[in-house]
């Protein structure tokens, strides 16, 4: 598989916030970590460790796993810019919308004559993307039922 | 919570762009990177760029007031150092360390330095934190450290 554990730990950060409303954070690493419900005991016993020398409000936590890409990969051709997204609308069973974005939509993938720049959905490879999100929860645990409007569009990046 | 599957894609001017998903029923990490690598051969059906690394996140909520926060500033911290007998060095800093520890009381690092001894003493204001490490501070490059001396210093941010 090419997204694999590397050899860098897991991050975990606590949120600490002083009297005044500012923020900062304590981070720790920590190795062989294999489930998520050991992650966040982690995170909770990092926080419970850390009450005693501070005097801030611990409000709150993350923890981060990196994956690393182990497969060689291709020069991106000259057309890719990840600034063109494809923004993929989707409504959730409970009526709310879920929003989803691809970097660098294949611009073969694009009708640029239509105004709003609409992404041909018929294609085999976006409706397999479009399938695999139906099919998937929005961060809220909802889940997503069907794709309102699919089209291209332009944001901001930062140099990676 | 979900867990936030993050993935990273740079074009051909080595922009970087990044795309997410969420999950809410996995729990082995195996299982969240064989999502993640799904979720990317999806996005890389679509998508020109090339998908160069993943992350998986997950916010996890606190609630641990301080027992008096009269005094609290993230702006102070307190570093921590730790060493092993090869000099090689790991750190964690509490933000808004409390003013009450017992940092020295005579010397040239009075009132900002917490001594080695007392850190690793029978009364050290960290001892929960050193249970937790059990002797070994882990190195955001994935290096570790096995301590066996530790010195705590305040830090001031002028941020």
């Amino acid at each position: 598989m090419p997204l694999e554990l590397g050899p860098l730990p897991i991050r975990i950060g606590v949120t600490v916030q002083d009297r005044d409303g500012n923020t900062a954070e304590a981070i720790n690493y920590r190795q062989g970590i294999t489930t998520i419900v050991d992650a966040e005991a982690q995170v909770q016993a990092f926080a419970a460790v850390l009450a005693p020398v501070t005097d801030g409000f611990l409000i709150s936590a993350n923890l981060s796993i990196p994956l690393i890409q182990t497969d060689p990969f291709a020069l991106p051709p000259e057309g890719s810019e990840v600034a063109r997204k494809g923004r993929f609308v989707f409504r959730t069973v409970n009526g709310r919308t879920a929003k989803y974005e691809v970097p660098s939509i294949a611009n073969t993938l694009v009708n640029d004559r239509d105004r709003n720049g609409a992404i041909n959905v018929s294609d085999l490879a976006v409706a397999a993307y479009i399938a695999y999100m139906e099919a998937s929860l929005n961060g809220a645990g909802v889940e997503i039922s069907n794709l309102e409007q699919a089209f291209k569009a332009h944001r901001r990046t930062r140099r990676g | 919570m979900a867990t936030r599957i993050t993935l990273q894609f740079n074009d051909r001017d080595g922009n970087l762009g990044q795309c997410s998903t969420s999950n809410t029923g996995l729990n082995a990490v195996s299982d969240l990177v064989a999502e993640a690598n799904a979720y990317g051969s999806f996005v890389s059906g679509i998508s020109d760029a090339a998908l160069v690394g993943a992350t998986l996140s997950r916010r996890v909520s606190l609630s641990i007031p301080s027992a008096d926060n009269s005094a609290s500033n993230v702006r102070r911290s307190l570093l921590l150092l730790f060493r092993n007998p090869a000099d090689v060095l790991a750190s964690i800093v509490v933000p808004s360390a409390r003013v009450d520890l017992p940092y020295d009381t005579v010397g040239p690092y009075a009132g900002i330095r917490i001594s080695p001894d007392v850190l690793l003493g029978p009364s050290s204001p960290i001892a929960d934190l050193l249970t937790y490490l059990n002797g070994t501070v882990v190195r955001p490059d994935g290096g570790s450290v096995a301590f066996t001396e530790v010195i705590g210093g305040l830090l001031l941010n002028e941020e």
